[in-house]
């Protein structure tokens, strides 16, 4: 496995093990009072979420590079980058116009769509997606031409 | 894929040069010499220049188009 792959690894674990419990908080919440969580609860939550992956991602990537110190980045890491990227824009964009024609065509039948918070946090969402699809890619690529 | 290779008979042929050294000549990951000698990966045309270079080879010497009715 290359220090690129590794670094995808980390990436997307990292990803999915601090914005899956932090959407799933935020359900609950929605669930429980059928109203989103108030503004400091959100931004107290989503700074925690920050932090955790800043610790989650940097201290195995950095790891990972005092390792590989000899790392190489070529044209095939390029190439499933390239790949990778493109992929995670179609996913962000596609997201985005879901989000933007559904919030305005389903706000009469959901309420919450008119509120600035979930909306946010529906954004934040699709940034998430699409950084999945970006590592998912990568380190699909990666196995796929090991 | 349509295009098969001999990078690992040139390396075999060239001293038995190991991955890495090719590698390291070639200024890519060992894992890109793995994927390329698997046919896994299509190396771009500048680096199957350099591959035939290293090797004292034309690039159709190494890289060859097999196409469905050769196969």
């Amino acid at each position: 496995m290359c220090t690129n792959e590794r670094l995808a690894w980390v990436c997307l674990v990292s990803i999915a093990v601090v914005y899956i419990p932090y959407f799933s908080f935020l359900t609950y919440s929605i669930q429980t009072s059928n109203v989103p969580p108030p503004l400091g609860v959100v931004t107290i939550a989503f700074v925690g979420a920050i932090i955790a992956q800043i610790f989650i991602t940097g201290i195995p990537a950095a790891i990972v590079g005092i390792l590989d110190r000899k790392q190489v980045t070529d044209e095939r890491d390029i190439t499933i980058r390239h790949k990778a990227s493109t992929l995670a824009y179609v996913c962000l964009i596609s997201c985005v116009l879901i989000l933007v024609t559904g919030g305005s065509l389903l706000r009469p039948m959901f309420p919450l769509l008119g509120d600035g918070v979930f909306i946010g946090q529906l954004g934040l969402l699709c940034v998430v997606i699409s950084e999945l699809a970006n590592y998912g890619v990568q380190v699909f690529e990666y196995r796929r031409t090991a | 894929m349509p295009i098969k290779n001999s990078v690992r008979r040139c390396r075999f042929d060239a001293d038995e040069m190991t991955q890495q050294q090719l590698a390291d000549r070639l200024g890519v990951s060992r894992q890109t010499i793995v994927s390329i000698e698997s046919g896994k990966y299509q190396p771009s045309l500048e680096l199957a220049f350099k591959l035939a270079q290293t090797f004292g080879k034309r690039v159709d010497e190494i890289f060859v188009f097999v196409d469905g009715e050769n196969l």
